[in-house]
């Protein structure tokens, strides 16, 4: 009998126990946010707080326009509570908007309501993806991204619009800031040539490539995959050097995601520097000077500066 | 006969827990305290702001859809005001009456403004005077660095007189 009794308040208090650290598990669960790039996975970060755990597919250095998905990135999907895409096709053949339909999830883009550019690639208008390299489109990601997350978890909407508000303000300052450092290169200077044409929303914010129509140069079109107006042709590669050669770039510039050999090429036949290495599609890995948006910036900024001036 | 053992001392022990647990948080406070009951002041208050910029809309605005950030945001006692509508232009005063939460004892004023971007080379103010039949009770401005936003709290405070209500 006191065997019984004591197997009983064991079983008892097991009982407790178990049920107790499972409802602090529930009350404790985070949801997850699984962005497709390093940039936006940065913008929910800062949103969201220590209220969600935050995932990229894309990791620093990777190039989303030929990105091939792996069984890894279809695991981490079938756990997202919300998934978060840039748009445009900046993800080569859609892969993130097909990682979240095949598992039924929630998909946001954030570049919704940009006001977008359009360039002209071989007699073909394409929409300009790398919509993130104006800070105030940047911005209309942030807003999108705390709608996106309010609709997830409405009872922490007052927490993404207090930390929203702040990093927006951090958004405007660095705006400011860039076009005070820009300011010292002379206009005539003001030439961005690139690896890919992934600076096109800078050049205009910023006012590069005056005779370019304040787009960039670049050898490399839109993509660097497959699609139409992608890639590098004969007839840009010629344009990029003539481009070169009649504004008198002190200067060129590669990129963290894509190979450097073409631009150096280039470099070598026009007879200029290669400026430094600039983050584009992709921000730095962790514990760079890139790993951030406002980070990746910033450097950007500092190079282009620093060798055009 | 053992089922129905087991259940009573499983009942035992989990409402025994349940009656400490009870216990010990009883002695915790319930909530947030009461808060002390403020006196209002009445009186012939004018607000008047003037800023160093004209006023236009911010593209790094909160926008939620439901929420917007609006061009002056202007907070009496962490409440909001109204501003008054049409154009906010540098150097053109802004006048507000009607001030319902001036209470006696401290008082905060809020004030954010984004000026434009195209000038965000330069500092930018925004001066906040509080007057009471002409005279100026708080006198003081706000300033914003290169491209920030013109933001900052001027604290003041009034002081009810025993003859007419309130003296400043």
């Amino acid at each position: 009998m006191k065997v019984f009794l004591l197997k009983s308040v064991l079983f008892a208090v097991l009982i407790s126990a178990v049920a107790s650290v499972s409802s602090q598990a529930a009350a404790g669960e985070k949801p997850v946010v699984v962005a497709s790039t390093t940039q936006i996975a940065d913008f929910a970060r800062q949103i969201a707080g220590d209220q969600a755990i935050v995932k990229s597919i894309l990791a620093p250095g990777a190039d989303p326009h030929t990105y091939q998905v792996t069984p890894d990135d279809v695991h981490i999907v079938l756990g997202a509570d919300l998934c978060i895409e840039n748009g445009l096709h900046l993800e080569g053949k859609s892969w993130m908007a097909t990682l979240a339909r095949d598992a039924r999830k929630t998909l946001i883009t954030a570049s919704t309501g940009v006001r977008l550019l359009s360039i002209d690639s071989g007699g073909q208008s394409i929409t300009d993806p790398h919509a993130w390299f104006s800070p105030k489109n940047a911005a209309v990601y942030v807003n999108n991204i705390i709608k996106g997350l309010t609709r997830l978890t409405p009872e922490n909407k007052g927490l993404y619009e207090a930390r929203g508000k702040l990093f927006l303000q951090q958004l405007r300052v660095l705006d400011a800031w860039i076009r005070e450092q820009l300011n010292l290169i002379p206009n005539h200077r003001r030439i961005l040539v690139t690896t890919h044409d992934a600076f096109n929303y800078f050049c205009r914010e910023y006012k590069f490539n005056e005779n370019n129509d304040f787009l960039s140069i670049a050898p490399v079109g839109w993509s660097t995959g497959a699609e139409v107006g992608a890639g590098i042709t004969p007839e840009r590669r010629r344009k990029v050097v003539r481009s070169i050669k009649a504004s008198g770039a002190p200067a060129i510039f590669v990129e963290t995601t894509i190979n450097p050999k073409q631009i150096r090429e280039i470099a070598k036949e026009t007879g200029v520097k290669i400026g430094g290495e600039l983050y584009s599609d992709s921000m730095g890995p962790e514990g760079s000077a890139g790993e951030t948006y406002i980070g990746m910036m910033r450097e950007n900024t500092l190079l282009i500066v620093n060798a055009l001036k | 006969m053992r089922f129905l053992f087991c259940l009573v001392i499983w009942i035992v022990v989990v409402g025994g827990l349940r009656v400490y647990t009870w216990h010990r948080d009883a002695g915790l406070p319930a909530g947030p305290s009461p808060v002390q009951a403020v006196e209002q002041v009445e009186g012939a208050f004018l607000l008047e702001l003037t800023p160093t910029f004209s006023l236009e809309k911010d593209p790094f605005a909160l926008d939620t859809g439901t929420q917007s950030d609006a061009l002056l945001t202007l907070n009496l006692n962490g409440r909001t005001l109204e501003v008054p509508e049409g154009e906010l232009l540098r150097g053109k005063k802004i006048r507000i009456r009607d001030l319902p939460w001036l209470q006696a004892g401290s008082n905060e004023i809020y004030v954010k403004a984004s000026p434009p971007l195209a000038e965000s080379m330069m500092d930018h103010g925004l001066r906040v005077r509080l007057l009471d039949r002409g005279f100026v009770i708080a006198d003081n401005t706000v300033w914003g660095d290169r491209g920030a936003l013109v933001s900052g709290t001027i604290r003041f405070r009034l002081t009810l007189s025993e003859d007419d209500g309130h003296d400043h």
